[in-house]
């Protein structure tokens, strides 16, 4: 039973050794002309806090001035309705890196499939990034509408940032994503007729739906 | 056995020398967050209908006459005489909508000045019901007091309401799901303190200018911000 084990704990052991290997290969294969001196040094300070907050919608919104309950989910779903409005805590990050960074942020804005009324096509939402309004009514359709808004959230993907950058002075990156529906603006694109009729469809257990989901990643460039 | 255990040592020592440069390799400094919500449009499903096809151009019988005409009109028009009756407007909401709603019934009502007696006093043996509550001409001495007490009756239930009211629901329905009957008693139906009379009745029917009525109604629910 002794000599059963052996012949594993070689094999892990040099599976190990392989896969170790390839880093020390990787960090060693190169021309080198080695000269020496003394030196010391601190790890480089990281320090940077990504944060986002969900809380976009409620089961319930007040009237302008506050004393009046004017929408409440009768199933305590998240609603919204036309003269309502939220805040998505967008992208929150924070500190002054000693390496230079880059961000991958992803947006995942998802209307479904009944944003309907009139017989086409209908998505009276605005929603607001870094101060820049995108009406899902100036969109043919969702596929448009979510693009447009999964865009202006990424825009600067890819940027490199040098060290030392305060990331929360980055132009187009903190900030919230706001949204509304407007009330009562009745006109060429958004009526009252739709408006209802999103409303109906809803009563009817077709809502349309939406969502927003973002991730931020802030890394060390290499 | 002697040399499978130096060879272990080896390959022990071996990954403990090249582990540090590996893990070197791989890490870096990273945060990631992630939010997320979501929302459906609230309800609305409000249903309204107010329908008023008060007058006929004819009427049938009662009693031994159910199945004779016993009023018709000679040019078209709708006409009301003693014994007739009907359904002035009838008018319904139904739904439980998530926002708060203004209710907005509007009732018109127009008379011409040809209600009046021999004497020159209005005079208008119409009676309206309305649920619990009658309107009965014969109590006002002017059109314009017998309109504003029966649009008042019909546009009873005006004003806003609160998320998920029912209106449909039995206890709240009362005034928002009503049918209104007109009726036009003949001479004594309307009771011993009513002062009814052929007479007066028999004036309305004579004149040169025919007394008329007219009524419409509107219903109207929406969102309140």
């Amino acid at each position: 039973l002794k000599y059963n084990y052996l012949p594993r704990i070689i094999c892990v052991l040099l599976a190990m050794v392989m896969i170790s290997t390839i880093g020390v290969g990787y960090t060693f294969s190169k021309y080198v002309v080695d000269s020496r001196a003394d030196d010391n040094a601190r790890v480089t300070k990281f320090g940077v806090t990504a944060v986002i907050e969900a809380g976009a919608f409620s089961d319930t919104y007040k009237s302008p001035d506050g004393t009046l309950t004017t929408v409440d989910s009768i199933d305590t779903a998240k609603v919204l309705a036309p003269g309502t409005e939220g805040t998505f805590s967008g992208i929150n990050v924070h500190g002054s890196p000693e390496v230079a960074v880059k961000f991958l942020i992803t947006a995942d804005l998802d209307l479904g499939d009944n944003w309907v009324a009139g017989g086409g096509y209908y998505c009276p939402i605005t929603v607001t990034v870094n101060g820049t309004d995108y009406c899902g009514l100036d969109y043919a359709s969702a596929d448009a509408f979510e693009a447009a808004v999964e865009a202006a959230i990424t825009l600067i993907n890819d940027q490199v940032y040098a060290p030392g950058t305060n990331l929360a002075e980055i132009p187009g990156l903190n900030g919230d994503y706001s949204w509304f529906w407007t009330f009562r603006a009745d006109g060429v694109k958004q009526t009252v007729e739709k408006d209802t009729e999103l409303g109906d469809n809803a009563a009817a257990g077709n809502p349309a739906e939406l969502s927003l989901a973002v991730t931020v990643k802030v890394e060390q460039v290499d | 056995v002697k040399y499978l255990s130096k060879i272990i040592y080896i390959l022990i020592f071996l990954v403990m020398v090249t582990s540090p440069y590996a893990g070197h390799t791989y890490a870096e400094y990273a945060r990631q967050s992630t939010g997320e919500d979501s929302a459906r449009v609230s309800r609305f499903g409000i249903t309204t209908t107010a329908t008023c096809n008060a007058f006929l151009v004819s009427y049938m019988g009662t009693g031994e006459y159910a199945d004779e005409t016993t009023v018709a009109s000679t040019d078209g028009a709708k006409v009301f005489a003693p014994g007739t009756s009907g359904i002035l407007c009838e008018y319904h909401i139904t739904g439980t909508p998530e926002v708060r709603t203004l209710v907005t019934k509007t009732a018109t009502v127009t008379m011409n000045d040809q209600w009046t007696n021999d004497e020159g006093d209005f005079y208008c043996p119409l009676s309206f019901t309305i649920g619990e509550t009658t309107v009965n001409g014969l109590n006002y001495t002017s059109s314009a007091a017998l309109i504003a007490a029966l649009e008042a009756e019909m546009e009873r239930g005006n004003g806003a309401y609160g998320t998920n009211y029912d209106f449909a629901n039995a206890s709240t329905s009362a005034v928002h799901n009503r049918v209104v009957y007109w009726h036009w008693p003949l001479e004594g139906a309307h009771g011993s303190e009513i002062t009814q009379t052929m007479e007066n009745d028999n004036a309305l029917g004579n004149k040169a200018v025919k007394p008329t009525f007219a009524v419409s109604f509107e219903l109207t629910v929406e969102q309140v911000d």
